[in-house]
């Protein structure tokens, strides 16, 4: 037992296999990692490489089959709201509530008095920058615009982890490059500690302090990747030469075990 | 302009209708005319308001058994895969079974009063209303569910705060079917075997050939029908128009 | 994380529906045996079973049956063909349909048991008055059963059909009539069901005759023994048939899927 206090997420020798017998499926192998607190970690990979498994399980959704998951020092077996706040990558905004109601949502699950429920919902909005469409439901906002609801109800509970899945996938490509920006903001006011797992190599670099580069069957960590771009970072640090040279790096990791192209 | 053209139809069809009548082409035993209908409401009006209201009452009292019975089964059901696959498929093959068939029993077991039609009504509303919500409550975006649990929602509060409410479209309309299956099971009943209502009144008067009653009591039948129907749409639509 | 159904899902579905159901037949019959509710009231299954055996060998109960199994007959094979032809009817005629569809809508809304006294004044209680109650309660419900099979009918192939030069009764014959299948069957399960519930309904109401009738005066009689067997028997014969017909119509509609997929 290695619990050192100023890790926040503590993964070791995290194992998960589905079904049993000839059917069995080994998701994911012996995979470990530590997050320190304040830092923004990636985790890239092909998909099918059990990223998503692997979030899942930090967020207490599914059990594990073998190793353990920490969070400020404790053991989790379930979720757990208060420690880890969770971005979906269809933001999965109730449909029938406000933007504000639905940042309010995680905290009216449990006894916060409705007066100080609104007052933490506003501020978040506040941090997301969308103080004036507290009021509309979710149809009424943009993809971005719901994205950024759904970042704000992760927080809203002042965790001390952001588990983010793919939060960008389903947006185009403008709205994403504005997002990555939003988000950088909001890391750097928030100071959470945030594990952002995405398929594009680009945002995983770009964003992130370390990346974990992961591969399939099984599924694993092939590489951790120390990303030296300072901070704050600029959009204009897309088009970087390091940044680039990263992102080639990744490339060559993920495409060399198999070089075919998969349907 | 349309309002009046209706009107006036309406108008044209009473006075054909009263025109055969009076001219002997319908015969009086068997098909009532309006002026024998208005007859009938002059002298035995007062009979049939009571009667409709002690309906309304058995109506009403079946309803909140079937729609409670029927949304909270079907969200427990729903709510898990394994449960929705094995009950529903019993469900569905209870719906085409002729409940009437029960309705001796339920006399047998309860007596002839209004229980028996509260019942009876409850039970042909329970089925399609549960059956609805169950398929709407499994039909939903899982993901949701792994939402809420994410922010720390329990059992409960998944099933009856997320799930119940993302199926609620299917919900309503499950309601309306059953609802409007629940007035007509209880008219029915009353016709059988009842000590009042509508249906009992409807039934003596057929046994006594009072034709023009016979037609009142289902004219009144039908505005008692019509207008709980009507009163189910609107409430569908302003809870649409709410959630949007 | 999979959804999908595999059929080993399905038959362990299926093995837990029938524990279930024996599970229920079992507290039914030691619930009558060990008189936890009056036997008088809720005789055990076994006794209902053998009570179903013995009025099936009665030639006076089998005639009942006879004359039930009749009407609904007669009012399926009318009704079934006269319900779809006038909704394919409709659908293919937009004429028609204008004319006809507010008056449809209206009639489909209106309950029609209600108006079982009206039959009785017109027809009297025989046989017609129920069949032609029981033509018209499930009219209404084989109508939209068949405009919707004609809906069902997708439009690509039907041009596809016309550009290679099909005439229109080879569009109908080839194109409509297999797409249009599951749900022509449905209509047929419909019509079938619903005739059963107006024919008992109707014999319930008034009648000297049928499993209907025997129904309501063993109730009134309180023979629950005989009427509990006579309800079992109504559920058993519904049950069966609207499970085998939906049986084929899973079957047509798989076979319609996959035959628009290759």
């Amino acid at each position: 037992m290695n619990t050192t206090p100023h890790h926040v997420v503590d993964v070791s020798h995290l194992s998960k296999t589905f079904g049993d017998g000839k059917t069995a499926f080994r998701a994911l192998n012996d995979v470990s990692l530590q997050i320190k607190q304040g830092r923004f970690v990636s985790v890239v990979g092909p998909s099918g490489c059990g990223k998503s498994t692997l979030m899942q399980m930090i967020s207490g959704l599914v059990p594990t089959t073998q190793g353990n998951i920490q969070i400020d020092g404790k053991t989790i077996t379930g979720p757990q709201p208060e420690k880890i706040g969770v971005v979906f990558q269809d933001a999965l905004l109730l449909p029938w509530k406000t933007a504000l109601e639905n940042i309010e949502f995680p905290l009216s699950l449990g006894d916060t008095p409705v007066a100080e429920r609104q007052e933490r919902a506003r501020n978040m909005l506040k941090l997301v920058g969308l103080k004036d469409v507290g009021h509309r439901y979710p149809h009424e906002l943009s993809g971005g615009m719901r994205q950024r609801v759904a970042i704000a109800r992760g927080l809203v509970r002042n965790p001390s982890l952001l588990l983010m899945d793919e939060p960008f996938g389903a947006l185009d490509e403008q709205t994403r490059t504005r997002m990555w920006g939003e988000l950088l903001r909001i890391h750097e006011q928030s100071g959470t500690t945030i594990l952002f797992i995405t398929h594009s190599l680009v945002e995983s670099v770009f964003l992130a302090d370390e990346v974990l580069v992961m591969a399939s069957n099984p599924g694993r960590i092939i590489e951790r990747i120390e990303v030296d771009l300072p901070r704050p970072r600029d959009l204009k640090l897309l088009g970087s030469e390091r940044l680039g040279n990263l992102r080639n790096h990744i490339w060559d990791l993920i495409a060399k075990p198999d070089d075919e192209i998969d349907a | 302009m349309s309002i009046l053209r209706k009107l006036l139809i309406t108008i044209l069809v009473l006075a054909l209708w009263e025109a055969l009548g009076a001219a002997g082409i319908l015969n009086p035993m068997l098909v009532g005319t309006p002026s024998m209908i208005a007859r009938a409401a002059m002298k035995d009006g007062t009979t049939f308001l009571i009667a409709s209201r002690f309906t309304l009452v058995e109506i009403l009292s079946a309803g909140a058994i079937a729609w409670t019975l029927g949304i909270s089964a079907g969200v427990i059901i729903g709510a898990r895969a394994t449960s929705a696959l094995i009950i529903s498929p019993l469900l569905s093959a209870m719906i085409a079974v002729p409940l009437v068939v029960l309705y001796p029993v339920i006399v047998a077991w309860t007596g002839i009063g209004p229980t028996s039609k509260i019942i009876y009504g409850a039970a042909t509303g329970f089925f399609p209303i549960a059956l609805t919500t169950i398929s709407g409550v499994s039909a939903i975006d899982r993901r949701f569910v792994d939402m809420a649990r994410a922010m720390g929602a329990n059992t409960a509060q998944v099933i009856f705060q997320v799930m119940a409410r993302l199926a609620l479209p299917a919900i309503m309309s499950g309601l309306r079917i059953g609802s409007s299956l629940l007035i007509i099971a209880v008219v029915q009943s009353e016709m059988l075997s009842a000590t009042d209502g509508l249906g009992f009144w409807i039934s003596y008067h057929r046994s006594l050939f009072n034709v023009g009653q016979v037609y009142f009591g289902i004219c009144l039948v039908l505005v008692l029908a019509a207008g709980l129907n009507g009163l189910l749409n609107y409430c569908e639509r302003r809870l649409r128009l709410q959630t949007a | 994380m999979t959804h999908q159904l595999s059929t080993q899902k399905i038959w362990l579905a299926r093995l837990w529906r029938a524990g279930f159901v024996l599970g229920l037949a079992l507290v039914w019959e030691t619930s009558g045996r060990l008189a936890w509710i009056d036997p008088e009231l809720l005789p055990p299954l076994s006794r209902i079973f053998k009570m179903l055996g013995r009025l099936l060998s009665d030639h006076r109960f089998r005639g009942d049956i006879v004359i039930t199994v009749l009407e609904c007959l007669t009012a399926f094979l009318i009704v079934v063909p006269l319900g779809l032809f006038s909704g394919f009817s409709l659908a293919e005629s937009p004429k028609l349909y204008k004319l006809f569809s507010p008056v449809l809508q209206l009639l489909m809304t209106v309950p029609k048991s209600i108006f079982l006294p009206v039959f009785i004044l017109l027809f009297g209680i025989d046989f017609s008055e129920k069949v032609i109650f029981a033509i018209v309660l499930s009219y209404f419900i084989i109508v939209p059963t068949g405009i919707a099979a004609v809906q069902s009918i997708p439009s690509g192939l039907v041009a596809m059909a016309r550009s290679f030069g099909a005439t229109q009764s080879q569009i109908y014959l080839r194109i409509y009539l297999p797409c249009a299948m599951p749900l022509i069957l449905s209509g047929v399960r419909l019509g079938l069901i619903f005739s059963m519930h107006g024919i008992i309904f109707a014999e319930m109401y008034a009648s000297s005759e049928g499993i209907g009738r025997n129904i309501l005066n063993w109730g009134e009689s309180f023979d629950m023994e005989r009427l509990f067997a006579a309800v079992m028997l109504v559920l058993i014969v519904t049950v069966l048939i609207n499970e085998t017909l939906q049986a084929i119509e899973t079957y047509a509609r798989r076979r319609t899927l996959s035959g628009a997929m290759h």
